[in-house]
């Protein structure tokens, strides 16, 4: 019964508001027929190396079949199909993706907010994603020049940047980690994960991480998690005054007096440790794998994954967002 | 501007020539870059002269002859890998010792292509930059000294292009474009040259089985210098050979002593690790049969399968860490630096609690007997995070109670001076001093009866 009121809404959605205009924006249609998709289907079955000559075609099967899950791969230089799966054919390009999810802040996520257990989300544990998307989005377009960015919501616990340049789209595997490698100041994914020595932290990328980082922190900072961090119950009520007199207007002076007195309790590498960005190198690095069709739906929540508007990139909301599931 | 004469990426001149003088010429080249890991400024001295506009027929001889020996590469694997790697450091080495700063730009440009190398000049008013104040700081950092002026200068490569430079954060990136000076960028550059040259190697496949003399001389070369790339292969480990110090793991640095229990704890240890302690073993005089067994016997992965089912697949990394297999290469254990970056180090990759946990734990002998106190180990730890070689040596130095005069930047460096300490060395020659004496003994007793 259940399963039939998910194929329902799902046929719903992709005939009356999946829009394969909205996609072609993402995606470069003009070599289509050989980029590989993969789906799994209402009973659960995974399949990949599909490929659809046109765009019409993939509209057809979302309607036709109802998956649970679409996801999109790479491009290649034929297309891709059962009898011709994509490691036995040449990878041509694949734009460049950072995949950023809660689950790999679950480790320090009980030190931002009070959320119990890893499948709940709340707009404090959100403020991690945020901030990860202030810092990437600045890096990749004023350290890389990177300037076609668009932000999804992945549908769930979190957000997939999709870098649409041409240049990102034919980067290798060793210049994608390198990518990686210099948005990344943590090493590990537990609470005693390594933080990156200051010294190599440098220029533009040191700065910036430390002013997003300090003034989101002190942005939805509580009195006990400066307690915890090892103030004085003093200082940490003279922040707290400060914080209440400015109006939650955090200028640089602060973060700065902010910065300093971190460094008097020798606390600077465990702000970064639980607030830096995490991203999932997989996602980035491996170039066959699989992500989400842009404004798809995802199976679980039932949730699109839709392209984040400047505007409300910054202060979204997963909670908010409508589910196709509950609405049937 | 040209590129310069030496530079053998240029197209080889006239083909016109003898068989026997071209096979020469190619066997001629294999010589030099055989001897250049010995005495590289010697090489570079005897056979790359300063005043080369008048000895362009040396240089066109030298093109020829590393012509030939792509066609040789392009027809086995195991030879294009030596090749690639022998010219990338004779490439490298001239690249230093004989190339003026106009001539350094040429190369920038031929080796990354021109449209991803800007000067630093014309990236400050194409990109409007002309403000920043990291840029100033760049500029002043290496155009303030005299000797700045004269052999360094500021360059800038689009970061696709150095990828390693951008993993390290190695110069300022701006607008894609990573900015820094020349020296720098000299890793980048050699792994560029290798690139380009494999790229030739590759081309160079569609130039056999054209003409028959040419083949039949590809053929020839590539039998004999295959020979002789196997055999420099079997120089590993000979140092330690005899001494048993795989039975040892005290003598171990501390990367490799948490490698080594960290397998025989959980018979696992991802791709790098195991490459890093394969490399180990080999050069403290495991040899290759043993460490066959250590894998076989240690791994949790080997489940129901036969050790000759082992040796036909995950036995082929073994033997390819002993250039038996692949490119033929004998590699050595990295050193720190790169250990630091790609491998494991335990000053660089542990956190400080597991670290601290770790350090307590030193394997204890007579000659070491000293178990850092807690004090000593926050030492340890807080000193790792800016220089973990340094912390290391003072580990070395305080489990050992002696100084070392140079630092500790190799793990094979750690060996050495631990097997002296302990005195494995010198047990085994008086081991082999007693023996002798035995035997001599013996033998008088023999002539007596």
């Amino acid at each position: 019964m259940k399963q039939v009121h998910f194929r329902n809404a799902i046929r719903d959605y992709y005939s009356s508001e999946f829009d394969l205009e909205e996609l072609a924006k993402l995606i470069d249609f003009s070599n289509f027929s050989t980029r590989e998709f993969g789906f799994v289907s209402l009973n659960g079955n995974f399949f990949r190396n599909k490929s659809f000559e046109k765009p019409q075609a993939l509209h057809d099967f979302l309607i036709d079949r109802t998956p649970l899950h679409a996801y999109i791969g790479a491009v290649f230089n034929e297309p891709p199909s059962r009898d011709q799966p994509i490691h036995s054919i040449k990878w041509r390009g694949h734009e460049l993706v950072f995949d950023i999810d809660l689950n790999e802040y679950d480790a320090v996520r009980k030190h931002v907010c009070d959320c119990q257990g890893a499948d709940q989300v709340c707009i404090r544990c959100w403020q991690l994603i945020n901030l990860a998307i202030r810092i990437i989005d600045e890096t990749l377009r004023f350290d890389f020049g990177m300037e076609e960015i668009v932000w999804l919501f992945s549908g769930r616990r979190g957000v997939h940047c999709w870098v649409i340049d041409n240049i990102g789209f034919h980067l290798n595997q060793e210049q994608r980690m390198s990518i990686i490698d210099y948005l990344s100041v943590i090493h590990g994914e537990d609470e005693k994960a390594r933080v990156q020595d200051r010294s190599k932290i440098k220029y533009d990328l040191r700065k910036r991480l430390e002013q997003t980082v300090f003034t989101c922190f002190l942005k939805s900072v509580r009195h006990k998690d400066l307690l915890g961090l090892g103030f004085s119950t003093g200082v940490a009520s003279n922040i707290m005054k400060q914080l209440k007199f400015q109006e939650g207007r955090i200028d640089e002076s602060l973060s700065r007096s902010f910065n300093k007195r971190l460094a008097q309790i020798n606390k600077y590498d465990e702000i970064l440790r639980r607030w830096a960005p995490r991203i999932d190198h997989k996602v980035t690095i491996d170039l066959r794998r699989l992500i989400r069709l842009p404004y798809s739906i995802h199976g679980k929540t039932g949730q699109v994954a839709r392209i984040l508007s400047p505007k409300e990139i910054f202060d979204f909301n997963p909670d908010e967002e409508k589910s196709i599931f509950t609405e049937c | 501007m040209a590129i310069p004469n030496w530079f053998i990426l240029q197209s080889p001149p006239n083909i016109d020539i003898d068989v026997n003088r071209w096979k020469q010429l190619a066997w001629d080249r294999v010589k030099l870059l055989e001897q250049l890991p010995q005495n590289p400024s010697q090489v570079v001295r005897d056979h790359f002269p300063t005043y080369d506009d008048t000895l362009s027929q040396i240089y066109n001889d030298y093109r020829l002859g590393a012509y030939l020996l792509r066609l040789v590469a392009a027809t086995n694997r195991r030879l294009e890998a030596w090749l690639i790697e022998s010219e990338g450091d004779l490439f490298e080495r001239l690249y230093f010792d004989r190339t003026s700063v106009d001539l350094k730009r040429t190369i920038f440009k031929n080796l990354f292509g021109s449209e991803n190398v800007m000067e630093y000049e014309e990236f400050k008013y194409k990109m409007d930059e002309e403000r920043n104040e990291y840029l100033a700081e760049l500029y002043h950092q290496f155009h303030s000294t005299r000797r700045g002026t004269l052999r360094d200068f500021l360059i800038c490569v689009h970061f696709s292009q150095v990828p390693w430079m951008v993993s390290n954060r190695r110069g300022y990136l701006r607008k894609g474009w990573v900015i820094s000076n020349e020296v720098s960028f000299r890793g980048s550059l050699k792994k560029a040259f290798e690139r380009k040259l494999q790229g030739e190697i590759e081309k160079a496949q569609d130039l056999l089985g054209i003409n028959e003399i040419i083949d039949q001389i590809v053929q020839e070369i590539e039998q004999n210098l295959a020979k002789q790339t196997q055999i420099r292969s079997q120089f590993s480990g000979m140092e330690f050979v005899g001494q048993d110090l795989p039975s040892h793991p005290e003598v171990f640095p501390p990367c490799m002593v948490y490698l080594f229990f960290e397998f025989e704890k959980t018979g696992r240890l991802i791709h790098a690790h195991r490459l890093q302690l394969g490399f180990f073993l080999k050069k403290i005089g495991m040899s290759v049969d043993d460490q066959l067994l250590y894998w076989f016997e240690k791994s949790v992965d080997n489940v129901g399968k036969s050790f000759s089912e082992f040796q036909r697949t995950s036995g082929y990394q073994i033997r390819h860490l002993y250039g038996l297999e692949g490119g033929k290469k004998d590699y050595d254990v990295p050193k720190c630096s790169t250990i630091a970056t790609s491998y494991f180090c335990p000053f660089v990759h542990l956190a400080p609690d597991i670290l601290v946990n770790f350090l307590s734990k030193s394997f204890l002998t007579k000659k070491k007997s000293r178990s850092p106190t807690k004090k000593q180990q926050e030492n340890f730890v807080s000193r790792s995070a800016k220089d973990p070689t340094l912390a290391c040596t003072q580990y070395f130095q305080y489990i050992y109670g002696r100084q070392t005069y140079r630092k500790i930047v190799h793990p094979m460096q750690w060996a050495r001076f631990a097997t002296k300490i302990e005195g494995l060395m010198i047990e085994d020659e008086e081991e082999e001093k007693e023996e002798k004496n035995n035997s001599a003994t013996n033998q008088g007793r023999e002539k007596n009866q």
